[in-house]
């Protein structure tokens, strides 16, 4: 009834058997015990489960584990390098981008999957890519700027 | 002593965790042996429970067990109490699963615990329950007319209370000399508050100890303990300990004591093991308590001068199926008490119906009954300055209670401690370049473009609240707040506060008055909240209470550290205490700055207590319970302009400048992202959220995909800003901050819109303003 | 919910109100009958399998005839229930002939509780009447068979 398979997270291989049903996030939270990705909704509305499949934001509350095979993944807890934050994760603190933190990783990452696209996004451009994410506390108003702090950072750095 | 954290915009201390994926969420945990549980749920509003069928379930593999109501009553199981009762109120019981009866859509009949979280859903299915269905009414208005389906036999006319407030005669006799009136019918809808978090609970017993340990998504986790434990469980209260991680949002949702944390933690002394559930959304949908939902008769009367000379009010507002934990609190004390808004009404009078429906229960959602309040009353003084022709603004100064009048008394029972509302309105106006606004306005609408500017001036009361007050009102318990500092010998400083932070920051600002007074650096102060095992009694986070309530209960504590302090000082010091002065985390004898003791060093002997005052006990730390001598009172005007397109009906947020006066400010970046939330939820309610029942009482708004949350672009950027009236009467001089966006937004972003659709003649439309309604709207007036 | 129609058969009343009647025929019209079994007289239960939007699963269903006048008309009332929720639907179906052809009207409502209502109430409709067209073309492929 289980299936093999092999995904990478972060940087580490994993090798598990997995029921075919198990949703991707179950397998980060539960099998993995990298419980920084959230569940927020069932109808892949919240975005609070938002990782990065090849490099590629994805909703992991809809992507089987199976689906994610020979995949490279990168979840909230493998955005900073060496210590050092990466840029939105810094700009989300220093623009008080977050209050409860609940639907943060999946709010960076989906701002890293548009800064990818688009490296000078206008406030509008933020606010459009991120509608896939709701956030309760914060009103978006710190968000965007969290990420316009990002996208300025990463441009310098570049 | 100099200032070096009170008041600077600091980036908060607990945000590091959560940017890394390191927050620590209930349902992050996970135990040895950890079980699941699924809840059966019912389909049905109101339905006979004729049998419940458990062996399908009990034969699936990884089930561990099913219980049902029956179960739970059995084993001694009391009904969830409700914290707040009202002269008269029926209360009929509220079991943690449905025993006869179910009354709502959503209501718990059964619990399956299996192995995994997958086995216990597919378990759930496998529950077989015979209902009878019988006919349900989700509607307030409808639920009192005569014949409709009762919710309980206790209440035949499904009122469950009637409560009024000021002097009916006196209203009606200001009404018959009135020079204007002015009337409107108003439905504040149902809100489903949708913190991103689900609930979740996961409790373990140790039969060894016989102790109880329940991790809970809790705004107030000794509240949650006494309840369940004295009231429901019978368990004694020291051998169950509740522990409220972080919490991911809670909006007031997480304030009540709730079915399902007390269905985990019988279950889990029942099947042995550790248990868990998690709400998935759809039953955040249908059993978080929801919020608002008021069927509203509001009326205003000015004399010649468009002074006001009363206001009447009548209010149905719909409970629900039970009476949640505050539920009878928010349409009466919360809100009644807050129809004076900012303006000198010599007489007002209120009367609020409390009706059972066949729905989810309602309790408090952000704002809880001010919102509301502030919506009549603001919506009210709209229509009157268009029907005296008079500028919005203008009305309501002249209606202002002046600044030399405080304290004022309102009769409606509140006294304002404080309050200069001319002050933020000219700053708004001034902010938003009204004068040339209005022109603006003027100009497009010659060229067919449909501007609007709104007003809300509002008030609160929060910081909730002075014990003996709202003892005399009906809460069943005192709203003072505890804090324990303790101070380590090494001067390294933990406080233990009642207060739960779940977003709000507790973290760094309780940090930023505890390394003010102590005068030592933030890094040595850790802020512990949320465990009922090391947090005296405390009573949590709600009603915009833990800077005003929580921070001064830290504040009596550090004043209480202080005085033994410098006790110790003086005579480490060899001087009088009365000539020692405490500054800069340093103690010295008046004049003689140069000789001192840090307070590390004072912190250090308190412990040695080698050279030491006689008779002084050694140790340092103290405790405090924190009784407010009043609520608090922010206020403020925030102005909200949009653009309505005709053709479309759709309204798009143009600008939105708040000013708030939430007195001094401990961290402005922290107070700031309130109100931008605040408001974010506010224009929710005017624009896009609302429940919906259909004529069974079943739910349709039951999900993300049809209700309609405020997205990044549904929402303008925020123009923020600040009076400054310290609260007179606490130690900080601090007011609430949390709820003043909530309580705001929703009238002003609704003010704008009508103001908007004035060319129409449209006077008024029921929220939430869909392009639908407002198009509806045009075309009926232009057909008209 | 409300549903109403007509359509007509190329078949002679007779032969439509013997389908109608047959078990065996309206367990193959219905979409998802899994088993359909005589409990009384004009009384059957049902399994089915039922999908509306994102909410799908297993219903037991109890259908039962009613006001049966041959060959014109009978009520029928499907009351379903499943882990998603109910379904008590009731209606009437009429027959007329018409020129060796049958015209059927049909009308009736259902109500509809649990997540089905909550999640699927905006599919509800559109699925119900691809569900009664399906099983109508079910019953002329029947009919032209038989």
């Amino acid at each position: 009834m289980k299936v093999p398979v092999t995904i990478t997270v972060n940087g580490q291989v994993y090798q598990r058997e997995v029921e075919p049903r198990m949703l991707l996030v179950h397998f980060l939270r539960e099998v993995l015990g990298l419980t920084g990705t959230h569940v927020g909704c069932d109808t892949s509305q919240c975005g609070a489960c938002v990782v990065l499949m090849d490099g590629k934001a994805v909703k992991s509350c809809t992507v089987f584990a199976v689906q994610a095979d020979g995949a490279q993944i990168t979840t909230i807890e493998g955005l900073a390098r060496n210590g050092q934050l990466h840029p939105l994760q810094e700009g989300f603190w220093e623009m008080h981008g977050l209050q409860c933190g609940f639907c943060t990783p999946g709010m960076i990452l989906a701002a890293y999957d548009l800064l990818q696209r688009n490296p000078n996004p206008t406030d509008e451009e933020i606010r459009h890519a991120l509608e896939g994410n709701y956030c309760r506390c914060t009103g978006y108003h710190n968000i965007v700027r969290a990420v316009r702090y990002a996208a300025e950072k990463l441009r310098v750095q570049a | 002593m100099a200032t070096r954290y009170f008041g600077v915009a600091m980036k908060r201390r607990e945000d590091p965790r959560f940017i890394t994926g390191r927050g620590t969420y209930v349902d992050d945990l996970t135990l040895p042996g950890l079980v699941y549980a699924a809840m059966v749920r019912s389909p049905h509003a109101h339905a006979r429970i004729r049998a419940i069928h458990k062996e399908k379930a009990l034969q699936h593999p990884g089930v561990i067990a099913v219980f049902t109501g029956k179960d739970m009553v059995d084993s001694g199981v009391k009904s969830l109490p409700c914290g707040w009762l009202l002269p008269g109120m029926k209360l009929p019981p509220h079991y943690p699963m449905a025993v006869d009866k179910v009354r709502h859509m959503g209501e718990i009949v059964a619990v399956v615990i299996a192995e995994d979280r997958y086995t216990a859903e597919d378990a759930a299915e496998l529950v077989e329950v015979e209902y009878e269905p019988l006919p349900a009414v989700a509607d307030g208005a409808k639920a009192l007319q005569p014949g409709a389906p009762a919710v309980h036999d206790e209440a035949p006319d499904n009122v469950c209370f009637r409560w009024s407030i000021g002097d009916r005669e006196k209203t009606d006799e200001a009404f018959r000399r009135a020079h204007r009136t002015v009337k409107v019918e108003l439905v504040n809808q149902r809100l489903i508050p949708n913190a991103i978090e689900p609930r979740a609970a996961m409790a373990q017993y140790n039969p060894a100890t016989d102790e109880y340990t329940l991790w809970v998504t809790s705004q107030n986790p000794h509240v949650h303990r006494l309840l369940m434990a004295a009231f429901v469980l019978g368990i004694p209260e020291h051998k169950l300990r509740v522990i409220s991680p972080d919490v991911g949002g809670g909006f007031g949702s997480k304030i009540f004591l709730y079915p399902e944390e007390t269905i985990v933690t019988w279950a889990a002394r029942q099947v042995g093991r550790p248990v868990k559930w998690t709400a998935r959304r759809r039953e955040s949908f249908v059993s978080d308590a929801h919020g608002r939902d008021h069927i509203t008769e509001a009326e205003l009367a000015v004399d010649e001068k468009g002074k006001i000379l009363g206001m009447r009010v009548k209010t149905i507002a719909n409970l629900g199926a039970y009476l949640s934990t505050f539920a009878p609190a928010i349409p009466t004390y919360l809100y009644g008490t807050l129809l004076s808004g900012q303006y000198e009404i010599p007489t007002i009078y209120c009367e609020v119906t409390g009706v059972f429906t066949h729905t989810t229960p309602v309790d408090a959602y952000r704002g809880a009954g001010r919102p509301e309040a502030t919506y009549v009353v603001e919506r009210l003084m709209d229509l009157m300055a268009r029907e005296l022709g008079e500028d919005p603004a203008e009305f309501r100064r002249k209606n202002f209670i002046p600044p030399d009048k405080f304290p004022y008394q309102t009769p409606v029972a509140l006294q304002y401690d404080s309050g200069n509302y001319e002050g933020a309105l000219n700053k708004a106006l001034e902010a938003i370049r009204y004068k040339e606004l209005r022109r603006q306005q003027e100009e497009l609408r010659k060229q067919g473009r449909y501007i609007g500017i709104g007003f809300s001036c509002y008030i609160e009361a929060c910081g909730i609240a002075p014990s003996q007050v709202v003892g005399s009102l009906g809460a069943q318990a005192g709203l003072w707040e505890s804090a324990l500092v303790r101070v380590h010998p090494t001067g390294k400083v933990t406080v233990y506060t009642g207060s739960h932070t779940h977003g709000q920051g507790h973290e760094t600002a309780f940090a930023q008055i505890v390394a003010d007074e102590l005068g030592i650096p933030i890094e040595d102060v850790e802020i512990v909240h949320g465990d009922t095992g090391s947090v005296p009694f405390g009573m949590g986070t709600y009603g915009s209470r833990s800077a005003p309530v929580g921070g001064s209960a830290i504040v009596l504590s550090l004043q209480k550290i202080k005085e033994k302090a410098r006790k110790i000082a003086a005579y480490l010091l060899e001087a009088a205490e009365e000539d020692v002065v405490f500054e800069d985390g340093k103690f010295y004898v008046k004049g003689v700055p140069d000789r001192f003791k840090t307070f590390q060093e004072v912190a250090l002997q308190a412990y040695l207590a080698h050279n030491y005052p006689p008779g002084l006990e050694p140790g340092l730390e103290a405790s405090s319970f924190y009784d407010p001598k009043n609520f608090t009172f922010p206020f403020g005007t925030h102005i909200c302009v949009v653009e309505v397109d005709p053709e479309t009906g759709k309204v798009k947020i143009l600008r939105y400048v708040a000013v708030d006066d939430a007195g001094r400010i401990i961290n402005p970046l922290i107070a700031e992202g309130q109100v931008h939330g605040g408001i974010a939820q506010g224009i929710g309610q005017a624009l896009l959220e609302g429940a919906i029942y259909d004529e069974n009482a079943q739910l349709l708004s039951a999900s993300l995909l049809d209700y309609a949350l405020p997205r990044a672009d549904d929402l303008p950027p925020f123009e923020i800003d600040h009076t400054v009236t310290p609260c007179p009467h606490n130690p900080l001089g601090v007011k609430g901050i949390g709820e003043t966006g909530t309580i705001a937004a929703t009238a002003a972003a609704v003010n704008a819109v009508m103001d908007a659709l004035a060319p129409f003649g449209i006077r008024h439309i029921d929220m939430p303003l869909t392009p639908e309604k407002i198009w509806r709207a045009i075309q009926a007036a232009r057909a008209a | 919910m409300q549903l109403k129609g007509s359509y007509r058969f190329k078949a002679v009343i007779d032969r439509v109100w013997g389908a109608l009647m047959n078990p065996q025929v309206i367990a193959r019209l219905l979409p998802g009958v899994e088993r359909l079994e005589p409990v009384g007289d004009n009384v059957y239960e049902a399994e089915m399998r039922l999908g509306i939007g994102p909410i799908s699963g297993r219903y037991k269903a109890r259908i039962t005839l009613s006001e049966i006048d041959p060959p014109n008309h009978y009520r029928i009332r499907i009351q379903a229930q499943g882990p998603q929720g109910t379904v008590d639907a009731n209606g009437t179906i009429d027959l007329t002939a018409d020129d060796g052809e049958t015209v059927m009207h049909y009308e009736g409502e259902a109500k509809v509780t649990g997540l089905l209502m909550s999640m699927g109430a905006r599919l509800l409709e559109p699925t119900a009447q691809m569900l009664v067209n399906q099983g109508l073309k079910n019953l002329e492929a029947q009919l032209a068979s038989l």
